[in-house]
């Protein structure tokens, strides 16, 4: 018993994480693009990406549009039976999201997987990656948390009066939903390009939409040369952290055993410098951390790097899987050449 | 010439006999906007009001005599209640938050024959209490849960709206442009067979038949008529309606009947089409036109990055 025990722990620190992040992706794309033609139903408070606007196709809805829409109510309404349900809401998307943690964008999320095939299709045809310079990345990352905080806002402000402003115009009750890329790229998944459009009825939903269009436009091209692109802007990235500390999925760093190599970095989609440098902190999943556990898998020490669920080690690094892996990219790139 | 002036003769008589395609006993469900507001601003508290009307939707006129009339109201857990009517105007609280169906009957014999009418319509309650749907709350719904439901026993001849097709991007509501369709049911069984007639308030009527499957479908007109320059959003009212005759004996209110007219009306109200203020080439040529910008720029700057710098020689003297 102890054996078997052993080895299935063996076996899952020695896998090939490329390949299982994959396959469970694929699993994820087809369950929340195409879920609803068979009547799979998650819910309207899902802490990914399964766009409102996919018809009959989702197989549940992002929390970003339902939390756009319990926000838009008047303060009196909003003190009853709106904030209840603000609340409600809010409790169903925490829970939802500590099961996963991060891990609902690294394994997840339609448009981070759309991400990852789009830099498969860059790496097959040999175009070099880009990166965001030290300098900007700072900036960068401040812009998650200034659309997060428009997102709040402005239903807000399209049903009360805020500081004595006059209200907006209700073009804007979804302000993230117009400019988000998923609105167009997930339909079209299920063959609707319906969502590529620029709405002409007012001068909000002309430019709200005309941003759509240009943002989606920027999505493609930036994630072709650029890992996780769009993540780094991500608000529902932004609004995950504020949840992040009591999640029942983690990812733990043991110091002691870290030699600061640097293999964790170099793995890292979204360039988290502080999984290599950090040397005091347990727990390593940062605001941009998308848990996709690359870095794990990276990490040669036995033990240093730990994806941990509720107290108990799933995956961690050793030198056994590291070899392993090693000797699996090695036999590919000969297989390439 | 005579039969030239026979075919006139006849088109004159014809178009001076065409009814309304609305049977003129049809009577149906409105939702009255102009009630009186909420006990001390609490919109939770707000009755929902609705009126009886007869006739067609240009010429028709509120139902005074609720005499003979009974109101079923399904909820969002498919549960049916019966409400007593009383005086001119049906009201009631609607409890939570979400869906509700509303069925009218109205009984009457004329001429040894029973005619039923009924008439649903579909309400969502927007200002519910949501402590008496707080599971639906927590879950949160994704699909359009108000299609396609099943008949209900109190009501032996219904139509049923199933989702409609949609050419545009917005998952709610009726636009013109969209496809509806509908199923008609007696005693639970889909009919094949019976017509629905639609009627839409700028003008458009017609006789619908159903498919092979039994599916009575149409496209939601657009209004040539209405300004839109000036309202991009407005919206209109129709309502489709069936007719079914059953030879049945009975007694109604001690009066003999030999045979049974049933009529059914579910008033709907439709916008224009989200399509007639959108472009979608445009936004196609948007997003393609900033990849190919994007695309030109990253190429360009790696260009540049790529080329050795000159060197420069510092005149020393």
């Amino acid at each position: 018993m102890t054996k078997n025990k052993f080895s299935l722990r063996r076996a899952v620190n020695n896998m090939n994480l490329v390949r299982f992040r994959f396959w469970f992706q694929i699993v994820a794309f087809v369950l929340i693009v195409y879920g609803g033609y068979v009547g799979l139903d998650l819910g309207d408070k899902l802490p990914t990406f399964a766009c409102v606007y996919n018809g009959e196709g989702t197989g549940g809805k992002c929390y970003v549009g339902e939390l756009q829409h319990d926000l838009k109510h008047p303060i009196d309404m909003f003190m009853g039976f709106a904030g209840y349900a603000f609340l409600i809401s809010l409790a169903m998307f925490a829970v939802w999201f500590w099961v996963l943690n991060k891990g609902w964008c690294g394994f997840v999320c339609p448009l981070g997987t759309m991400q990852d095939w789009l830099t498969v299709l860059r790496e097959k045809s040999k175009i070099r990656y880009s990166e965001y310079s030290w300098a900007n990345r700072g900036k960068i990352k401040s812009i998650k948390y200034i659309l997060l905080l428009l997102l709040l806002l402005l239903p807000v402000m399209i049903a009360n009066s805020v500081f004595g402003l006059p209200k907006l115009p209700n073009g804007l009750s979804m302000p993230f939903c117009d400019i988000c890329p998923g609105r167009m790229m997930i339909p079209a998944f299920t063959g609707h390009f319906n969502q590529f459009y620029i709405d002409f009825s007012s001068t909000t939903d002309m430019v709200m939409t005309t941003l759509g269009m240009i943002i989606v436009g920027l999505f493609l091209v930036g994630s072709f040369i650029k890992k996780r692109f769009f993540c780094y802007f991500c608000p529902m990235a932004a609004l995950q952290y504020v949840f992040s500390k009591p999640a029942w999925f983690k990812l733990y760093k043991d110091g002691s055993k870290c030699t600061k190599c640097g293999d964790c970095y170099r793995a890292c989609d979204m360039d988290i410098l502080e999984i290599a440098d950090d040397v005091t902190s347990k727990n390593m999943v940062t605001e941009d951390c998308t848990l996709c556990l690359k870095c794990v898998a990276a990490c040669p020490e036995e033990g240093c790097l730990e994806a941990n669920f509720m107290g108990a080690t799933v995956f961690e690094s050793t030198k056994e899987g590291f070899i392993l892996r090693m000797a699996m990219d090695q036999n590919k790139e000969n297989h390439a050449h | 010439m005579k039969n030239i002036i026979a075919k006139l003769f006849f088109l004159i008589v014809f178009v001076n006999s065409w009814d309304p395609l609305l049977a003129d006993e049809s009577v149906w469900l409105d939702e009255d906007k102009k009630k009186s507001c909420c006990k001390g601003g609490d919109k939770k508290s707000e009755a929902k009001e609705f009126l009886i009307k007869k006739g067609t939707l240009s010429d028709n006129e509120n139902v005074r005599d609720l005499k003979n009339t009974k109101l079923y109201i399904r909820d969002m857990d498919n549960q049916i209640t019966e409400q007593n009517i009383s005086g001119e105007k049906i009201s009631f609280f609607p409890e939570y938050k979400g869906n509700y169906h509303l069925f009218f009957e109205q009984k009457r014999v004329q001429d040894e024959v029973l005619h039923v009418n009924f008439s649903s319509l579909r309400i969502y309650n927007k200002e519910g209490n949501i402590s008496k749907s707080l599971l639906k709350e927590i879950r949160g719904k994704t699909n359009d849960s108000h299609y396609g439901l099943e008949p209900i026993v109190q009501l032996p001849f219904q139509i049923i709206m199933e989702r409609p097709i949609r050419r545009h991007h917005i998952n709610c509501c009726l636009y013109s442009g969209d496809i509806a369709p509908f199923k008609i049911y007696y005693k639970g069984e889909l009919q094949k067979n019976i017509p629905l007639r639609v009627s839409v308030e700028s003008g458009w009527n017609n006789d619908v038949k159903p498919d092979e499957e039994g599916v009575v479908s149409f496209e939601i007109p657009r209004s040539t008529y209405a300004a839109t320059e000036k309202e991009k959003k407005h919206s209109e009212k129709m309502i489709v309606e069936a007719s079914y005759d059953v030879n049945e004996s009975g007694e109604y209110n001690g009066e003999k009947y030999h045979a049974i007219h049933y009529v059914m009306s579910m008033p709907l109200s439709f916008g224009d089409s989200p399509l007639e203020y959108e472009s979608k080439v445009l936004g196609f040529a948007t997003a393609i036109g900033v990849m190919l910008v994007f695309s030109l720029g990253l190429y360009y700057n790696r260009r540049r990055k790529r080329k050795t710098r000159k060197e420069i020689y510092f005149d020393e003297e």
